[in-house]
């Protein structure tokens, strides 16, 4: 027997010069091997396709013979899953035809790790049980960006341990999230008047970055560090106020939480303090598991 | 490696076949409700909608295109998300407490609440015959801010009053001033109770310098002024903006009720000697 265990991998390259970079090593954890199951890149603001890549398998094998360059919506999926040993290593080759460097493009690969039977404390579905959508709201109030030193460098000002407890009668199977900037206006009430975008009422303020670092009870994370939150979770207010193709990120397996449990979500924003607070607003979707 | 542990993992809806002895058959239903459109909690709560008694309905998917449809100030029309919470047949809720409707019930534009398949409910919800399904809202209000404008050949600037609704016609107002001088630098004062006066910039010939956008920035960015008047800069960012005399922001008005509508997805469970 072993437990699966859902998590994420992202490489952060914080220059990559015109011309790109070869060989570079993405380290896996010591504590499981790692199933890889999806594949997305993050550059922003560089055209489609200057920014290809391509991995190795845990054979050192490449997994494409040239370097790819699919849009970055929606993610490219492995089917078959391929698994990474413990203390494994990622080897990517990241292109770059802009001519000019780029700044933190980001390789996300996204799975699973592979715990033994008794590794982790892994609670999951009972013998037998109902369940019901539900979802959870938690609220996270004038988040502002701004730069900071050290390594949480590209990620900006940080909001510690921001709290899902699960308070309902019931375990939470966490299938996906959705995070959007809002603020309910009132009649009688403040105008609702955020940057960048002014907007009298829908959704106020709005953001360009905002990451998100997942943890447990135990506060062990589900990343290797913090996630944009388009590529974590998704949203429906894209960064300029308009639609969005909303394909809310979801988790593989499932996060079993449950009742009277907690999960905890660091939120990051690097947008520069000129934009002002924003208001998010994160959904934790899923299924409510009853005893039956 | 193969995740086919039907205890452990996601299985999507379409997975679940009828059971034996039942046929389903596809059923759209329309629903309709008025809610205030004041944004206040508590004035849209335990709205029924009364299904069919015949049989039990699987609800999978809410088509929710008009989860509140509101005006711009340009008359653009625009989806107003707010607050849900639904309620099935037996009473249980759907999430804990109201929630911010989008991804979680409804996409954010018609085209994307997720086309003819709606918005996923998952996993499926069963409804008992003749139930009612509940709905409490909260929506964003539709009173509007009272606002005046001032257009340009190619640029426009709209000073909202920072309030929504008829309290903002509280004679507030709004005046660009041309100094008349050489090289006045760009600054705003409000004068008691609401007067926001601008003095626009000049060069050295006394020729105003102020853009339309400059224009907004030090509004929005003064504490006092901002407290009062939000202002948005539209089309040109260059344009210069001319002076500008007192004038009164108007037209704030009530919030309206919103019409909210929408389609329950699903089957209707048959037993097959029907």
């Amino acid at each position: 027997m072993s437990s699966l265990r859902h998590h994420d991998y992202q490489l952060t390259l914080p220059s990559i010069p015109a011309g790109g970079l070869l060989g570079v090593p993405l380290k896996l954890d010591s504590d499981a091997p790692f199933i890889l199951q999806r594949i997305k890149a993050r550059a922003p603001g560089v055209p489609s396709g200057a920014f290809p890549w391509r991995f190795q398998n845990r054979r050192n094998q490449w997994q494409s013979s040239q370097l790819r360059t699919e849009a970055p919506e929606p993610y490219s999926i492995l089917d078959p899953n391929l698994e990474y040993p413990i203390n494994g290593t990622i080897i990517c080759d990241i292109g770059n035809t802009t001519g000019e460097t780029i700044t933190n493009g980001r390789l996300l690969f996204r799975g699973s790790k592979l715990f033994t039977d008794g590794a982790i404390t892994a609670p999951t579905y009972p013998p037998r049980f109902s369940d019901l959508p539900y979802h959870f709201q938690v609220s996270v109030l004038n988040v502002v960006g701004g730069t900071v030193t050290g390594p949480m460098a590209s990620f900006g000002v940080g909001r510690i341990e921001n709290q899902l407890r699960i308070t309902s009668k019931a375990d939470l199977a966490l299938r996906y999230a959705v995070c959007d900037p809002f603020t309910l206006g009132v009649e009688g009430g403040p105008v609702n008047t955020g940057a960048p975008i002014p907007s009298i009422s829908y959704p106020g303020a709005n953001f360009t970055d905002v990451w998100v670092l997942l943890k447990d009870q135990q506060l062990r994370p589900y990343s290797n560090e913090p996630i944009h939150v388009d590529d974590l979770f998704g949203r429906q207010f894209g960064a300029n106020v308009v639609p969005v193709n909303f394909q809310p990120g979801t988790f593989q397996p499932e996060i079993y939480l449950q009742r009277d449990h907690s999960l905890y979500f660091d939120v990051y924003r690097s947008d520069p303090a000129s934009m002002g607070s924003v208001n998010l607003l994160f959904r934790f979707g899923g299924a409510q598991v009853i005893l039956s | 490696m193969k995740l086919t542990d039907p205890t452990r993992f996601f299985k999507p809806q379409w997975a679940y076949e009828t059971p034996d002895g039942f046929r389903d058959e596809t059923i759209l239903i329309d629903f309709k409700f008025t809610v205030s459109g004041t944004g206040n909690p508590g004035q849209s709560v335990n709205l029924p909608w009364q299904l069919d008694d015949d049989q039990p309905f699987i609800l999978r998917a809410i088509f929710f295109p008009q989860l509140g449809i509101g005006v711009d100030i340009n008359n653009n029309l625009l989806t107003t998300p707010g607050l849900c919470r639904i309620w099935d047949t037996s009473g249980n809720p759907l999430s804990e407490g109201q929630i911010l409707s989008l991804g979680a019930w409804c996409g954010n534009t018609i085209d994307n609440a997720a086309g003819a398949f709606g918005f996923p409910v998952e996993p499926d919800v069963t409804c008992s015959p003749g139930g009612a399904l509940r709905f409490d809202f909260q929506l964003s209000t539709n009173a509007r801010p009272a606002q005046a404008i001032v257009n340009g050949a190619g640029a426009s600037l709209i000073f909202l009053r920072n309030i929504f609704g008829t309290a903002g016609n509280d004679l507030t107002s709004i005046e660009l001033i041309d100094p008349g001088a050489p090289n006045i630098p760009l600054s705003v004062a409000v004068v008691a109770p609401r007067h926001v006066q601008v003095t626009l910039a000049t060069d050295g010939a006394s020729a105003i310098t102020s853009t339309f956008p400059d224009v907004a920035a030090i509004i929005n960015g003064d504490a006092a002024a901002g407290a009062l008047i939000f202002a948005i800069a539209q089309g040109s960012t260059t344009e210069v903006i001319t002076a500008h005399g007192q004038t009164n922001l108007v037209g704030g008005a009530a919030a309206e009720d919103i019409e909210v509508r929408g389609t329950l997805i699903g089957v209707k469970r048959f037993p097959e000697c029907l």
